[in-house]
């Protein structure tokens, strides 16, 4: 009995192994259900929930609530700010820790969607009025953020900002 | 001779069960990242030709492989933050009121989730835009997502990167 159990244990581990098993996603399974801005119901609902994240997003940079954007931003996450500077979630943290950014006010509008099963892409036009190491900024920008699907919950994985109508 | 105790038979199986245990369940945890490494460099690869393709053609107005790349509803912001979209991004390049003079672009990452891909890269590229020639460096990002089984281009921003 007990060398039947364990050779199914075994046999059980040993198939979790094998390649192209396990949880890593390939190419053709992780392919995106759903595309499109579509208004189904539940792009409808994936919408409202993303909406719902930003707002705590925005509540913790306001306040500088690392716990909560710590939560949101992926591991991973990065971002291209209007000066073209790339920074890791690392840095971020470590800006608003150190009150290196402050952000007094946020607006935001002009949001569009697009759904692409566990990926969304979310466009829009910010006018918040912010301070990134004492230089104030209130010009508007354009920016898109990318939230994926990870273990069940929605993470920011990329935000890039530009400022509408600089010099180029 | 001493009789051996059933409990002491016991302890030894599960002595010895334990650390096969340990290792078969090392093993599978170990082959998951090693096939969504070898995955994501596949992935990394396509989608770089892809870029390829894409850049290869805006430079020789290839209207037909872009079509075939970008998807309908693509979200496009150029380096002045104004949103294009894919009809409007396409006849930019169609007109000749984009044109690339030469291709610099370096430092490329991706990111790869699934069935989405995140590249970033630096461009140095000089390019005509309605007539006024363009060479100061950008950062961009570009996210494909692949779809019926071909990675296509959903979105792409651009931020000119400041004087330090």
């Amino acid at each position: 009995m007990r060398r039947i159990l364990l050779l199914s244990l075994l046999t059980v581990a040993l198939v979790g192994a094998a390649p192209g098993q396990g949880t890593g996603k390939t190419q053709s399974d992780a392919e995106a259900p759903a595309q499109g801005t579509a208004k189904s119901q539940s792009a409808a609902e994936i919408e409202k929930e993303i909406l719902k994240i930003e707002s705590e997003r925005d509540q913790a940079r306001e306040k500088g609530d690392n716990a909560t954007l710590n939560r949101i931003l992926a591991d991973d996450y990065f971002y291209i700010g209007v000066r073209g500077n790339v920074r890791t979630k690392a840095n971020r943290l470590d800006d608003y820790e150190a009150g290196v950014i402050k952000v007094f006010s946020v607006k935001k509008d002009n949001f569009m969607f697009k759904i692409y099963g566990d990926t969304v892409l979310m466009t829009g036009r910010e006018t918040s009025i912010t301070q990134y190491r004492g230089k104030p900024n209130d010009k508007p920008r354009q920016f898109t953020n990318v939230y994926i699907k990870l273990d069940g919950q929605w993470r920011l994985v990329f935000h890039q900002a530009t400022t509408i109508g600089a010099p180029w | 001779m001493k009789p051996r105790s059933k409990w002491s038979e016991n302890t030894v199986r599960r002595v010895l069960l334990l650390p096969l245990l340990t290792v078969a369940l090392v093993g599978v945890a170990q082959a998951q990242v090693t096939v969504r490494n070898q995955a994501d460099a596949e992935t990394e690869k396509e989608v770089l030709e892809v870029e390829r393709q894409k850049d290869q053609a805006i430079r020789n107005r290839d209207m037909a492989v872009l079509d075939r790349i970008y998807v309908d509803n693509l979200a496009f912001a150029n380096g002045r933050g104004k949103v294009l979209t894919k009809a409007q991004h396409m006849e930019e390049i169609r007109s000749g009121n984009v044109k690339y003079l030469n291709s610099d672009r370096s430092d490329f990452h991706v990111h790869v989730y699934g069935g989405t891909a995140v590249l970033t890269g630096r461009e140095n590229s000089t390019v005509e835009y309605h007539g006024k020639t363009i060479s100061s460096p950008r950062q961009f990002i570009t996210v494909y997502v692949k779809l019926d089984g071909q990675w296509r281009y959903v979105a792409h921003q651009v931020t000119p990167v400041a004087e330090p």
